[in-house]
């Protein structure tokens, strides 16, 4: 059999598992990758005498640590009470009814998926609008849909904001201060965007002034835990800020913090593990596995050579090109894979045409956080959002989501769509 | 929504409504020689809510209520 058919065939059986959603995303990942694996070693790809070692090579480890790292940093972080803490001083401090509060919940979303997965994110601002929403007697809906939508425009905060920025930091050599000054820019004009445009679609219809008589510190059930926890977290965020001049590895400085954080932190480190998304470490580390069989296969180069005659002419159009399909596949498909597979390919164009890597592979930060939003199962956060509400008894319909959120994510790609035009001009 | 993150936000939603809506659950057991089916219906009804709910005031509010 044609051996890049072959793998071309094991990656699109796994992108429509994926889509479908017949299994988990990870058993999905590891039966690619044991495919992969079998028939790449059959085929001479892959060295069987020296075989861990060469998958290991395929694996980008700083990454994995990286991600693991943060994940338990964050995990140890929400179970501290800060980000209920903060939520509550907020609605206590704006006042003034529900739809003010909902609104500076928007702002909150943004700021708590810069620093937590949106998964986590999602669930703390949804439980602080529910509960609100009951104290006040009025409909959480509008404010759930939003915010998840707003959890990935917060997902281009930082480089640890998202998965895919981890991926493509890691593997374009980003820094933590020259991931933020170009997409930081861009996250701050799509919140602006994002709250007049929620500000314009939601009216107040429920005039209460009643202030919330809550003492937040109420929610923060150990306040040494509390401050330990916010305080490694906050020394991490240095560290990554400094790493152009400390030198050391992303992947070594998250997974200490997090050593660090289960250390001193004082929580049940079982308990935190437990929390920790595994699911997508297995799916991370075996879609590497995958792509390195279509490395192998050359698959990869031969799909980078078309790309190449469609996109040589402009930077910024081969760029903006790249957000779409980044974007447009990862409202179908999970990110994850989408930035893994691209990156192989943008490094090939990058070397044929000569145009900058760094602003091909923005075109994936942009596409692969913002394009999960043009469907509801497009991101976790937005699958949250909907199970949060239909515990409430709201059941939102594909109908619904896209009458209400979809044309505010295309004027959200549109903007980032002309920032990558202007990027060649701003690097 | 992942069993997980459901737990999650289940066990943050009820800290958090506890706090902006203080409730209690009393389990009171059917005194005797009153109808079970109208004893039963206490548990939804809005007005004897209401009534226990004032005599809770009472009693914390008059310390002699003890």
């Amino acid at each position: 059999m044609d051996i890049p058919l072959l793998f071309s065939l094991i990656f699109a059986l796994v992108m429509i598992l994926l889509v479908t959603g017949r299994y988990h995303r990870s058993v999905t990942a590891l039966l690619g990758a044991f495919l992969t694996i079998l028939f790449a070693s059959e085929y001479g790809l892959f060295n069987i005498q020296d075989l861990w070692t060469e998958l290991i090579g395929f694996i980008d480890l700083d990454t994995v640590l990286l991600v693991i790292g943060v994940m338990i940093l964050a995990e140890s972080l929400a179970r501290s009470g800060l980000f209920e803490f903060i939520g509550l001083s907020v609605a206590k401090t704006v006042g003034g009814g529900f739809h003010r509060i909902s609104i500076s919940f928007m702002l909150l979303t943004i700021l708590f998926s810069a620093v937590l997965s949106n998964i986590t994110a999602m669930v703390i601002i949804g439980a602080l609008t529910v509960s609100l929403a009951k104290k006040f007697g009025t409909e959480p809906t509008d404010t759930i849909l939003y915010a998840s939508v707003m959890t990935n425009v917060g997902g281009l905060m930082f480089m640890i904001s998202s998965i895919p920025n981890l991926i493509v930091s890691a593997q374009l050599n980003f820094g933590f201060i020259d991931f933020v000054l170009i997409s930081m820019p861009l996250a701050l004009l799509l919140s602006l965007v994002t709250l007049l445009f929620i500000v314009r679609k939601t009216k107040s219809n429920n005039s209460s002034s009643e202030q919330i008589k809550v003492d937040p510190w109420s929610v923060v059930e150990n306040k040494g835990l509390f401050y330990r926890a916010a305080i490694i977290f906050v020394t991490v965020i240095i560290f990554f800020i400094f790493d152009d001049f400390i030198k050391l590895p992303l992947g070594l400085i998250a997974i200490g913090g997090a050593i660090i954080m289960l250390v001193l932190g004082g929580q049940e480190p079982e308990s935190i593990f437990s929390n920790v998304d595994w699911g997508t470490i297995f799916f991370l580390t075996s879609f590497y596995i995958i792509v390195g069989g279509l490395s192998r296969s050359g698959v990869l180069t031969a799909f980078a050579d078309d790309v190449v005659k469609i996109l040589s002419f402009n930077p910024a159009i081969a760029s903006n090109l790249n957000m779409w399909v980044c974007g447009l596949s990862s409202s179908v498909v999970d990110n994850i894979p989408m930035t893994l597979t691209l990156i192989p390919v943008m490094e090939h164009v990058s070397a044929v045409t000569g145009f900058s890597l760094k602003i091909l592979g923005w075109g994936i930060v942009f596409g692969a956080n913002l394009g999960g939003n043009l469907t509801p199962i497009g991101s976790p956060s937005n699958i949250i959002g909907l199970g949060i509400l239909k515990k409430e008894g709201v059941h939102i319909s594909w109908g619904e989501w896209f009458h209400k959120c979809v044309p505010l994510v295309i004027l959200q790609l549109l903007l980032a769509s002309a920032y990558v035009t202007l990027l060649p001009v701003i690097l | 929504m992942s069993e997980s993150a459901s737990r999650k936000y289940e066990e943050i939603e009820s800290r958090i409504e506890k706090m902006l809506i203080p409730s209690i659950t009393l389990e009171i057991t059917m005194p005797e020689g009153v109808d079970r089916e109208a004893f039963l219906k206490l548990e939804n009804d809005s007005k004897f809510i209401e009534t226990i709910k004032t005599q809770i005031k009472k009693l914390l509010t008059q310390e002699k209520g003890y």
